[in-house]
């Protein structure tokens, strides 16, 4: 039986068990609530995965090692400060966002937004993420069909209906449950398969110091820090990955509206912490020994596949190439979760004055979710080059936007909804500048002045504008300030 | 009762981004397996304070 057969039998199973998993689930969902968020529905592993695995996507795996064989040590700040965002985002987003859900029942973090600051600020977050987020399912769908097509050898459109079909299937059905359970068994799979990847690359590359003995042959600027690297884009990378997650990553912080009490939110801070550590571990271990063992391969971002086929049995390697199309999947679910959250919640239930029977928001929720898939996977066919200009920029802009008006307003008492909306809007316009500016000097979207990262300045320009308008402007009211501030009546 | 900021978790946390920040430009020395001190720190060393760090929040909040 060929490699690629025995590949596409593991595939199926698994895309098999995500379904069941799906349907299984599905039962349980009878509100919108419980199907965007099912509060208080899901234990601490299952959060704690579900954070990381949508924090990561896929292109931890395929395109982040790929650009880690190259860059060396340049890279690694980047991934120790991709685990620590489990670190800052559980301690400075998730314990106050769950107690300010708890009260107010909020579904998405615009309702957060809303809350705090005021329906126009509501409104605002939802323009940015929409504009953000729909594009970005567009690309995961393309980035997954790609894998499908280099891996299988089928042709991009089966890829694109299987992927996009199965993972459209169990969010719709499943909802919050489905995601968060596969999210967990997807998570599992991947400790496994790198538990057993790494030590393989690593000895066959030469053990652990003589893998960096030949690297430092092949490639002298990748062992130090600042060797390709400019050093502020070094450092932009490691304060940006780790921190500035709390804003850029909006699809994994709602996880912090699902528990109920603060002891399953510090256990899920735990494992996800565990989780991402593990993972960025054996991913710098991983670049390294493929530049050693693959130093003239092409594609990059084919890195871990190729190893995969190299250097493991057909069973095993299909469990990781698996896992790695399932942490596409678990971004991608993510992503349409809080689409169609943003549309059913934000703007629907809005527009009718919240008077929405549950059960008719739910088959709404469901609606829109499919609708919304099948329009990422109608995008994803031949996506304009505009789309993948603005996936480019989507997380450093969604940082700047939301960064510090969701901290100063999780945080300090004084921020008002003037500084809030400044702070989100000025962020994104910085952030936009910056990328223009960097594109008119190096004509390129991926290189910036002085190496500084668009996050940095818009993140730095927001901090400036909320805290200059909220306090150039009124307080918040004293009802606003005890539901953000006052801990007496949330359960701790 | 007004909320606390997790005041130990925040000077860890400022520690990690500050003195991380000067590792990456500060000139290491070799270390074993032919790697320099600061790529053991940063590149490994560093998750174990990652995760302590993180777990003293989970039992004590603080």
């Amino acid at each position: 039986m060929g490699m690629t057969v025995q590949y596409a039998i593991i595939l199926v199973i698994y895309f098999a068990g995500m379904l069941l998993l799906g349907f299984l689930f599905g039962r349980r969902v009878k509100t919108d609530q419980d199907y965007f968020i099912a509060r208080g529905k899901l234990n601490a592993a299952a959060i704690g995965f579900s954070f990381s695995a949508s924090q990561m996507s896929g292109s931890t795996y395929m395109g982040a090692v790929g650009a880690c064989k190259t860059l060396g040590y340049n890279f690694i700040p980047a991934a120790i400060a991709s685990a620590s965002a489990p670190w800052f985002c559980f301690i400075l987003g998730g314990d106050r966002i769950r107690k300010v859900a708890s009260r107010t029942r909020c579904v998405t973090i615009a309702d957060v937004f809303g809350a705090r600051y005021s329906p126009a600020a509501s409104l605002t977050s939802t323009i940015i993420l929409l504009i953000a987020f729909i594009p970005m399912l567009a690309a995961q769908f393309k980035a997954a069909a790609n894998t499908f097509e280099v891996l299988l050898g089928i042709p991009y459109w089966s890829g694109l209906v299987i992927f996009g079909g199965i993972v459209i299937l169990y969010t719709v059905v499943g909802g919050m449950f489905a995601v968060a359970w596969t999210d967990l068994i997807q998570g599992l799979l991947m400790i496994v398969g790198f538990a057993i990847l790494a030590p393989v690359a690593v000895t066959a590359a030469g053990g652990f110091g003589g893998m960096h003995a030949r690297y430092a042959e092949l490639n002298p600027g990748g062992m130090t820090f600042t060797g390709i690297m400019p050093a502020m884009w070094v450092i932009s990378a490691f304060v940006v990955w780790g921190f500035f997650q709390l804003g850029g990553a909006p699809h994994a912080v709602t996880r912090f509206l699902i528990p109920e009490d603060d002891k399953t939110l510090k256990r899920a801070l735990v494992y996800s912490i565990l989780f991402q550590s593990f993972i960025f571990i054996c991913f710098a271990l991983l670049a390294i020994a493929g530049h050693v063992l693959l130093p003239t391969l092409e594609r990059a971002d084919l890195t871990v596949p190729t190893m995969v086929s190299q250097y493991l049995p057909p069973i095993i390697g299909g469990v990781i190439i698996a896992a790695a199309l399932g942490a596409m999947m678990s971004t991608v679910d993510s992503i349409l979760l809080i689409i169609g959250s943003l549309v059913v919640e934000n703007i629907y239930v809005k527009a009718k004055k919240g008077e929405v029977d549950n059960k008719k928001a739910l088959r709404i929720g469901r609606f829109v979710t499919l609708i919304v898939g099948l329009l990422g996977l109608a995008v994803a066919i031949k996506p304009p080059a505009a789309i993948l200009w603005i996936v480019t920029m989507s997380f450093q802009l969604l940082a700047s936007a939301f960064l510090f008006p969701l901290l100063l307003g999780l945080w300090w008492p004084r921020a008002t909804k003037a500084g809030g909306i400044a702070g989100m809007i000025g962020g994104v316009l910085s952030c936009v500048i910056w990328y223009a500016l960097g594109f008119i000097q190096y004509q390129s979207f991926s290189n910036w002045i002085g190496g500084i990262w668009p996050a940095i300045l818009g993140s730095v320009v927001s901090l400036v504008l909320v805290i200059v308008f909220s306090l150039a402007s009124k307080p918040s009211s004293q009802e606003v300030i005890d539901t953000f501030f006052d801990d007496i009546m949330v359960k701790s | 009762m007004r909320v606390k900021l997790p005041g130990l978790s925040i000077v860890l946390m400022a520690f990690f981004l500050i003195g991380g920040s000067i590792a990456l430009v500060v000139p290491w020395k070799q270390g074993p397996a032919n790697l320099n001190w600061g790529a053991w720190i940063i590149g490994y060393i560093g998750y174990a304070y990652i995760i302590i760090a993180a777990i003293i929040h989970a039992r004590t909040g603080k």
